[in-house]
């Protein structure tokens, strides 16, 4: 599928030049192994959770978070609550009272640019920075996790891991099934007037997120 | 508006010396990066173990760097990408505008890409009615200043908030404010419905995986998010030393690229993109085009001292690391790419003819190489390319090599002599307390906009004589 012809010129070049230089081999290093001394991840990735501006509880059940969800949609006065089609976020916002309502951001795109809140799960939580990733194949998130001002992120402490490592890998063996995947740590950000942090610039200025001890 | 050029250095740098709004702002980022990226990096005890992995790395990566780009190619396009590659700017500019200009009179939205800058796209796609407009805040308000970059990391970082108000009250009729939340929420506001409406986003290309075709890319806004999922195409450019082997190789260079910009542990927000959207998704853009582009970059690989300087992952810490960079910031530099890494950068882009002053602006103190998280010995770089000039007779700025020669032998003599040593400090001495505060002669060319440091009434052999050489003890006589 290459376009307009040019491949050769470009890597004829990179050949050419190599081939003249006086390139020495460089052996490709192992990626390396890596620990953190933590014997409770799921403690660690709430507490690193709040270091980056976000919030974060621990919470038993489903019941329990939607509870929380509601609680957070009342702080927020949301009445309009985008959700992701992930498995876990139908569960919570399934009975969830009819003040608050909940739109499907896949089938209702447009309803995102006037939603209050977005609903969406991680398929991992990293301990280390306290990083959410949201994998496509898994979930359609991309744009509930990112328009509306507020995020809500639902996260089984079963998936929390320790560090990126880890996720990286089962990534890769993934096959490609994950056309996009993000990593979120923290509230939208910006410094670049004078160097004044301001949250929410371009994407969610409420990050919260809730971790299921049992789902 | 004219931006100066490389070219014009010495004039650009006269011009930032007297700007005493620059000089404050620059001295403020490059104390405040600077102890930012002390702070992340004396968080992790193997930081020295994480830049050597990933230079070693980025140089296996480079040696054999065709394969990695084939390979990275193949698989993007097994994804549904369509690879475009481009020997020059001038390439690049028109796979980028005939990929758009079919689609008629459509909103273009980008995000912020330094690759993007080098090939001045902008300003082609403008020539073709195309008007893209910058998302990442700091790109924005330079777009709307119509002003060049001056920093990789904070573009708009030459700008004080007043400055940014009333720019804001002028172009989009806000009222003035000194509030950077509510100029930040102007912007969200204004560029919410420029994204509502857009049809084709660009984008940049932190790393490119060869194991899996990705691009990942890297930012705090999240409107690099907003372009490459709300549009229907997505058109990402790329430099051929954006790739790396594996995905896994990720984890390092997120560990250092984050902490030696801007200080955090990471960033908000990482996106790593296989390909277009596929069918039952729905979201995101239904075309992926992905530009890779050489622009002098290849050449670069025939020499051990250039090649590394294509290890840069553009983390910006080495300008706020130069001493040199501190007092003249960005836009002085002429180029797209400022600072230490830009002098080795740049004459490879725009040709040493152009750009002959650059590898000479440095003292060659090796705070960028110490800073550096891919340990690129930049110094040595800059040697290089001085040495080349000299070699290939090229003219070379500042001081011709018979002059610096004859300066030369003239501080030996002097030197060399005790008596003579004495009668240069004694008449440097009288000419200062003459009034005598400028170099002349000579090396009054020189001289201009640099001062002449303030010799102390007394010279340190006169207070040895006359006090402290009385205690016995000390004499070594």
């Amino acid at each position: 599928m290459t376009e307009r012809g040019s491949e050769n010129t470009v890597l004829s070049a990179i050949q050419q030049h190599l081939s003249q230089s006086d390139r020495e081999f460089v052996p490709l290093p192992n990626i390396p192994t890596r620990t953190i001394s933590s014997d409770n991840v799921v403690n660690l990735f709430a507490a690193q959770v709040k270091l980056v501006d976000a919030q974060c509880v621990i919470v038993q059940s489903v019941d329990d978070a939607r509870t929380h969800v509601m609680a957070l949609c009342n702080a927020g006065d949301v009445q309009k609550l985008c959700r992701s089609d992930g498995e876990i976020v139908r569960k919570v916002v399934k009975d969830i009272p009819t003040r608050v309502t909940v739109v499907d951001a896949v089938e209702n795109r447009e309803q995102l640019f006037v939603a209050d809140a977005g609903i969406t799960e991680a398929q991992w939580g990293i301990a280390e920075t306290g990083t959410l990733v949201l994998a496509s194949g898994a979930e359609r998130h991309r744009l509930t996790s990112l328009v509306p001002p507020i995020h809500i992120a639902l996260v089984p402490a079963s998936r929390i891991v320790a560090t990126m490592p880890s996720v990286l890998k089962q990534l890769t063996g993934s096959d490609g099934r994950h056309q996009a995947v993000t990593f979120i740590t923290g509230p939208s950000r910006t410094a670049d007037i004078e160097l004044t942090l301001v949250v929410g610039v371009h994407g969610p200025k409420e990050l919260h997120v809730i971790v299921l001890l049992d789902t | 508006m004219k931006h100066p050029t490389s070219e014009t250095f010495p004039q650009n740098v006269q011009k930032a010396l007297g700007d005493t709004t620059l000089r404050q702002a620059l001295s403020t980022v490059s104390a405040t990066f600077s102890q930012r990226r002390r702070d992340a990096v004396n968080d992790v005890p193997e930081w020295e173990t994480l830049r050597e992995h990933a230079h070693a790395v980025k140089a296996h990566t480079l040696s054999c760097l065709d394969e990695y780009l084939r390979a990275f190619a193949t698989k993007a396009e097994g994804a549904g990408a369509h690879i475009h590659w481009a020997s020059t700017a001038e390439d690049a500019r028109q796979i980028i505008t005939s990929l758009i200009k079919p689609r008629g009179n459509v909103a273009v939205v980008k995000s912020k890409s330094m690759t993007t800058e080098e090939i001045h796209l902008n300003a082609a796609l403008e020539t073709h009615g195309i008007e893209p407009v910058e998302t990442d805040l700091g790109e924005w308000i330079i777009q709307l200043a119509d002003e060049p970059p001056s920093h990789i990391i904070a573009p708009a970082i030459h700008k004080t908030k007043r400055q940014v108000s009333e720019l804001f009250e002028q172009k989009l009729g806000i009222e003035p404010t000194d509030d950077e939340k509510r100029l930040t929420a102007a912007a969200r506001e204004h560029l919410r419905d420029v994204f509502a409406q857009a049809k084709v986003g660009i984008s940049g290309v932190n790393f490119a995986i060869a194991e899996t075709g990705s691009i990942v890319i890297i930012e705090n806004e999240g409107n690099a998010r907003l372009t490459t999922s709300l549009p229907d195409m997505h058109i990402a450019v790329m430099g051929i030393e954006k790739v790396i082997p594996r995905l896994s190789d990720l984890d390092v260079f997120l560990r250092i690229l984050p902490r030696s910009g801007t200080g955090q542990a990471l960033t908000s927000y990482q996106s790593i993109i296989t390909g277009p959207e596929r069918g039952e998704d729905r979201i995101g853009p239904r075309s992926l085009h992905i530009v890779v582009l050489d622009n002098g970059r290849s050449k670069m690989l025939r020499e051990s001292a250039t090649r590394e300087a294509l290890a840069c992952i553009r983390c910006g810490a080495c300008l706020n690391a130069c001493p040199v960079y501190q007092q003249i910031g960005g836009h002085a530099y002429g180029a797209v790419y400022a600072g230490p890494i830009g002098s080795i950068i740049t004459p490879q882009i725009d040709g040493l003819r152009v750009a002959h002053h650059l590898p000479f602006a440095s003292s060659l103190c090796g705070a960028c190489r110490d800073v550096c998280p891919v340990k690129i010995d930049i110094p040595n770089a800059l040697i290089h390319l001085r040495q080349h000039m000299v070699t290939h007779g090229k003219p070379i700025p500042v001081v011709s090599p018979a002059r610096g020669k004859t300066t030369f032998r003239v501080w030996r003599w002097s030197m060399t002599s005790d008596l003579r040593y004495r009668m240069a400090t004694a008449f440097a001495r009288f000419a200062q307390r003459m009034g005598m505060t400028k170099l002349v002669g000579p090396s009054r060319k020189w001289g201009h906009g640099r001062s002449v440091p303030r010799l102390a009434k007394r010279g340190f052999r006169q207070i040895w004589e006359s006090e402290l050489a009385d205690d016995g003890e000390h004499r070594t006589k």
